[in-house]
């Protein structure tokens, strides 16, 4: 009673959490404007039953795990179709008694695959802490989630299979059993029959201090064959719990039958019903959002989203595997960053709460801002993921969604800029962040505008690169450089001209070269460079000049 | 010859058809190419942000390339020179290398710098030589008008990319030699089509890529042959569609020359190229 009404109240939380999470996805199918198609790749149209049958083969096979290595998707295998298989036969009795007829759960082949759909998914679980612990060193972020989910899952197959340890060894669900179902009441037979069970099936008896004589074992064989086994098959199919029970079984009956029997069978409901609650609660729930997703994918639906809330269904599809940062292009500026967001598997956890509604705090979406531009665009996670998550497609549109509370990306700077330029999607939005930079530059940063003449000699030198002082102002770098030729009045469109920005350095005047137009409009062509008399490094200053541009101008938060 | 095969962030996503043209035609040309999923973006992107942050993935690649034993062959220009700019550097300053090292060792990598790089046409001209490709040669072309647009990054700073005279570059020209095409002398040769400022300052980049189109077409040049990912994305994708003025690679016009098809060739990924159009450039090749 107690434990139907425990099993009902989680079954009732997991429903009420699919719904809020269903409603979550629900800007997803319920988008305006025509779907687009992805931008560059073809879409390939199939008939609708071969998507359907795509689907299927997608989700029970796995193939795109598979692609992601085989050592991978045998773990998440196993786990799975561990888990199925308990799922039939035994989560839900109607479906095995249809197998294995009426009192299947005594059968032999029940009774073994029980046991080894059990021990497929705790050596899912092994394999799975196993590969987190192993690939730590190569980037892969294991989160407290994580963690815990595999524990849950461990906890909840280790507490069934104690549970069947001690029923088998217990002095008291045997007694009952045999007087429900006993053909005998004769003393000798009912001594001998229990020798059989101590002796072959792991029963724990008081009256059985030392093992039994071969003779009564013998005997109590021939009884059981004629009387129990017709129901029961041998303990030992059960081999998981029949070892628990040969092993711990003296522990159990100390332990005092009844109680322990009651605390593994509490244990294992408990843990039964976290699973049910945690189910869409946690990143479980990819059970159910990746089925979905590529359902979605496979019929080639793709809204027009507006807005990050769109992506709610994916995101939750995605099960911190990291196969998508293993493989990231950009996993190096991670290293150099540590911003952890540059992972594409960390940048997807903050924008799930993101997705969610959820407030982040600010250093959080300064982290994944940055994160979300220090990507190279190369789309190797959108083709490994192997929930199918367009993660290529995903992280371009937010990084306009966080910009839209009015917030400085100096980043966009970056060449990581350059594939955006094809992007005839989001660029308005692009502009206007890029409008933004300039008016941060401009009260950041140092202008010649304005400033006090004659400028000072100073002694500040700019000690990243010193080939300039070698410059004699022949001005060669100015009269060859293509982007000073494309306009009439240089001098008001860059604000300072090549030479000048390395005479700015000469004198000591680092800030006003580092706020200078120019930097932003060099074309890097390293004409200047290649053709310069004295062997000033012009392009490469430049460089360096950008980036403490950027340096200086990176802390800084909303407009 | 065996070589990593260094493609970079763009190639595989935005120009596949050109990666299956360099397998296919390499590939003909004896090169054996090894694939590694382990490689990075070459950094590139990075540079106007942080230096150290530009030249780590570099340094990453090549220690990848040298635990094989390969050098690499790059197919695009700002790839080659971030390769090489990382070599260079880190030639000069032990400390940077022992500090990315330190990065590299937690998954099981070490930088030397004993890895060479290669670009696709010191490649071809220097590893592979002008006397094979003649000999896979089936037809030559006659009287086909070809601007190259070296790229910057390919050519300069001479000292760090180590490639051909910087301001008066043969490479190219004498590859295209051995097609029979003469390449035009143009203005737009040693210098920028944009991809630098695009998407950073478009008005900009697009001002420098019109004065290259512009440039090819007052030369009344048949195609444009461009060497690297950038260039051709900028000559390509964003050229507008009245000027009809094809882009290619190098070995596209190798390959039709050693008669290889369309698919193979991988002209599905070049915007600015018809049908038509390539039916009259097969047109110019020499009759047998």
């Amino acid at each position: 009673m107690k434990a139907q009404l425990l099993l009902g109240l989680s079954v009732c939380v997991c429903l009420i959490g699919l719904l809020v999470r269903l409603y979550g996805w629900s800007p997803f199918f319920i988008s305006s404007g025509l779907p687009v198609d992805g931008e560059n790749r073809a879409s390939h149209k199939k008939s609708p039953i071969a998507s359907f049958l795509y689907w299927i083969a997608d989700v029970l096979l796995q193939p795109r795990l598979f692609r992601a290595g085989d050592f991978r998707w045998m773990t998440h295998l196993l786990i799975l179709a561990g888990f199925v298989g308990l799922l039939v036969i035994h989560g839900i009795p109607p479906l095995a008694n249809l197998l294995f007829g009426s009192h299947s759960s005594m059968s032999a082949s029940h009774l073994f695959l029980r046991d080894l759909f059990g021990l497929m998914v705790l050596a899912g679980i092994v394999s799975a802490v196993v590969r987190r612990l192993k690939l730590r060193r190569f980037r892969l972020v294991s989160s407290k989630q994580d963690w815990l989910v595999l524990l849950l899952l461990f906890c909840l197959i280790g507490s069934g299979l104690m549970l069947e340890g001690v029923k088998m060894s217990s002095y008291s669900v045997y007694t009952r059993m045999n007087d429900m179902y006993g053909m005998t009441a004769r003393k000798d037979t009912q001594l001998a029959l229990e020798a059989f069970w101590v002796s072959e099936y792991a029963l724990v008896s008081p009256r059985f201090a030392s093992s039994p004589s071969s003779d009564l074992v013998e005997k109590g064989r021939k009884i059981n064959e004629q009387s129990c086994a017709i129901c029961h098959a041998s303990n030992q199919y059960n081999f998981g719990g029949y070892s628990i029970a040969a092993v711990f079984g003296h522990f159990f009956a100390e332990m005092g039958v009844k109680r322990s029997g009651a605390f593994a069978y509490y244990l294992h409901l408990i843990f039964l019903a976290l699973f049910i609650v945690a189910l869409p609660f946690s990143k479980l729930v990819h059970i159910i959002a990746v089925p979905v997703n590529l359902l979605v994918r496979n019929f080639n639906y793709s809204p027009k989203l507006q807005g990050i809330a769109g992506y709610a269904l994916a995101l939750d599809a995605c099960t911190h595997c990291g196969v998508c940062t293993r493989t990231c292009s950009a996993m190096m500026f991670f290293e150099t960053s540590g911003n952890s967001a540059v992972l594409p598997s960390e940048k997807v956890q903050l924008l799930k709460l993101a997705a969610a509604g959820k407030d982040l705090p600010e250093r959080k979406k300064k982290q994944l801002q940055q994160g979300l531009f220090l990507c190279t665009s190369c789309e190797r996670c959108s083709v490994v993921c192997p929930s199918g998550l367009d993660l290529a497609r995903l992280f371009v549109q937010a990084r306009y969604f966080l910009l839209e509370e009015k917030r400085f990306e100096p980043l966009l700077l970056g060449q990581f800029s350059f594939p955006l330029s094809f992007s005839k999607e989001f660029s308005g939005n692009h502009m206007a962040a890029l409008k933004q930079v300039e008016q941060l530059f401009q009260t950041k940063l140092a202008k010649l505008v304005g400033a006090a003449l004659p400028l000072p000699v100073k002694k500040r030198l700019f000690a990243l690169n010193s080939s300039y002082h070698s410059c004699y102002s022949c001005q060669r770098c100015t009269n060859i450089c293509p982007v000073v030729r494309r306009y009439e009045q240089p001098v008001l469109e860059l604000e300072m001209l090549p030479h000048q920005l390395i005479f700015a350095l000469a004198t000591g005047n680092v800030s006003l070269a580092v706020g200078a137009k120019m930097i932003w409009s060099c074309s890097t062509c390293y004409l200047c460079q290649e053709h310069c008399p004295n062997g000033v490094e012009i392009c490469d200053i430049f460089y360096g000049l950008k980036n403490r541009a950027i340096n200086q101008c990176t802390g800084e938060g909303r407009a | 010859m065996r070589y990593g095969f260094f493609l970079g962030c763009n190639i595989p996503v935005r120009i596949d058809g050109y990666e299956r043209c360099a397998e296919n035609v390499l590939r003909r040309l004896g090169c054996e190419l090894i694939t590694f999923e382990q490689f990075t973006c070459c950094g590139y992107p990075m540079r106007n942000i942080d230096q150290r942050g530009y030249l780590l993935p570099s340094a990453r690649n090549m220690a990848l390339a040298e635990k094989a034993g390969v050098d690499l062959l790059v197919l695009c220009n700002c790839c080659y020179h971030s390769l090489q700019k990382a070599k260079y550097t880190l030639a000069n300053e032990p400390a940077l290398v022992a500090e990315f090292n330190a990065i590299l060792e937690k998954e099981g990598l070490h930088y030397h710098g004993t890895c060479r790089i290669r670009h696709l046409y010191s490649a071809l001209y220097e590893d592979i030589g002008a006397d094979l490709i003649q000999q896979k040669l089936q037809v030559p072309y006659e009287h086909l008008r070809v601007c190259v647009i070296q790229g910057c990054h390919l050519l300069r700073p001479r000292e760090v990319v180590q490639y051909d005279n910087s301001f008066m570059p043969q490479v190219t020209a004498n590859l295209l030699n051995i097609l029979g095409i003469k390449s035009l002398d143009w203005s737009g040769e040693l210098e920028c089509c944009g991809a630098a400022l695009a998407g950073i300052n478009d008005d900009l980049a697009t001002a420098l890529l019109e004065e290259k189109l512009a440039a090819a077409l007052k030369s009344e040049a048949d195609l444009l042959v461009s060497s690297c990912s950038y260039c051709f994305l900028q000559l390509d994708r964003k050229q507008p569609a009245r000027l009809a003025l094809p882009v290619l690679f190098y070995l596209q016009l190798l390959g039709l020359c050693m008669g290889m098809n369309d698919t193979e060739l991988g002209f599905d990924s070049n915007q600015s190229v018809s049908d038509g159009w390539l039916e009259t450039v097969k047109s110019k090749l020499a009759s047998v």
